[in-house]
């Protein structure tokens, strides 16, 4: 791996985890407002 | 560690972050369809420029006999018409605004939930009207009346 790979990959890997960690979140608030059909087809 | 190795780990990671990262974009279009926009929250939406929200309304175009009346009788400002919510219904003025592609809220007659599940395959991002153009009327909002009149080029389209 070169230098710019090494700090790339690490880079991109914690942009994504901290969007799928806020996306999941906001998913969570959503979930309180929607009927619950729609709550129940995201928890399976 | 071997560095083609190395190469192929950091790329699977991402592979199944950017997966799980897609997972829960879905998911939230989804939850965000399911949840119907109050009137006085389309409201604020249309006082949020960078919303670019499109309001489209199912109700036929006139009916002299329901209450709440047609989309000639009365609207939310700005709607555009889709009568039944079937494209060749459209008339002509209003053929071609309606996009499928930008967020939408759907207005029928009483916001039932079965009419906007039938319509809502045609749009991406999608919400109903909560309690419909009935709610909108009785929370007296601004209305508008008439024929559906394209604005001119320049003054933006069929969005609020």
């Amino acid at each position: 791996m070169t230098r710019f790979e090494k700090f790339a990959y690490p880079a991109i890997a914690v942009a994504l985890l901290l969007a799928w960690f806020g996306l999941s979140r906001g998913n969570e608030a959503l979930r309180t407002q929607a009927p619950a059909s729609h709550v129940a087809r995201g928890a399976r | 560690m071997n560095g083609r190795i190395a190469r192929l780990l950091a790329v699977g990671v991402i592979g199944v972050l950017s997966a799980m990262v897609a997972s829960a974009g879905m998911a939230r279009t989804e939850l965000e369809n399911a949840i119907p926009v109050t009137p006085k929250g389309l409201l604020a939406l249309a006082g949020n420029k960078g919303a670019n929200v499109q309001v489209v309304d199912l109700r036929k175009l006139s009916d002299d006999d329901d209450d709440v009346g047609g989309y000639q009788d009365a609207r939310v400002p700005g709607a555009l018409p889709m009568p039944d919510c079937d494209p060749a219904k459209v008339p002509t003025a209003a053929f071609g605004r309606i996009r499928a592609d930008i967020p939408t809220v759907l207005v029928s007659r009483d916001g039932d939930a079965a009419t906007f599940a039938r319509c809502r395959t045609a749009f991406l991002r999608v919400r109903n009207l909560e309690g419909g153009f009935a709610a909108w009327s009785e929370a007296g909002l601004p209305e508008e009346d008439g024929p559906y009149v394209a604005p001119k080029a320049g003054a933006g389209g069929g969005c609020l």
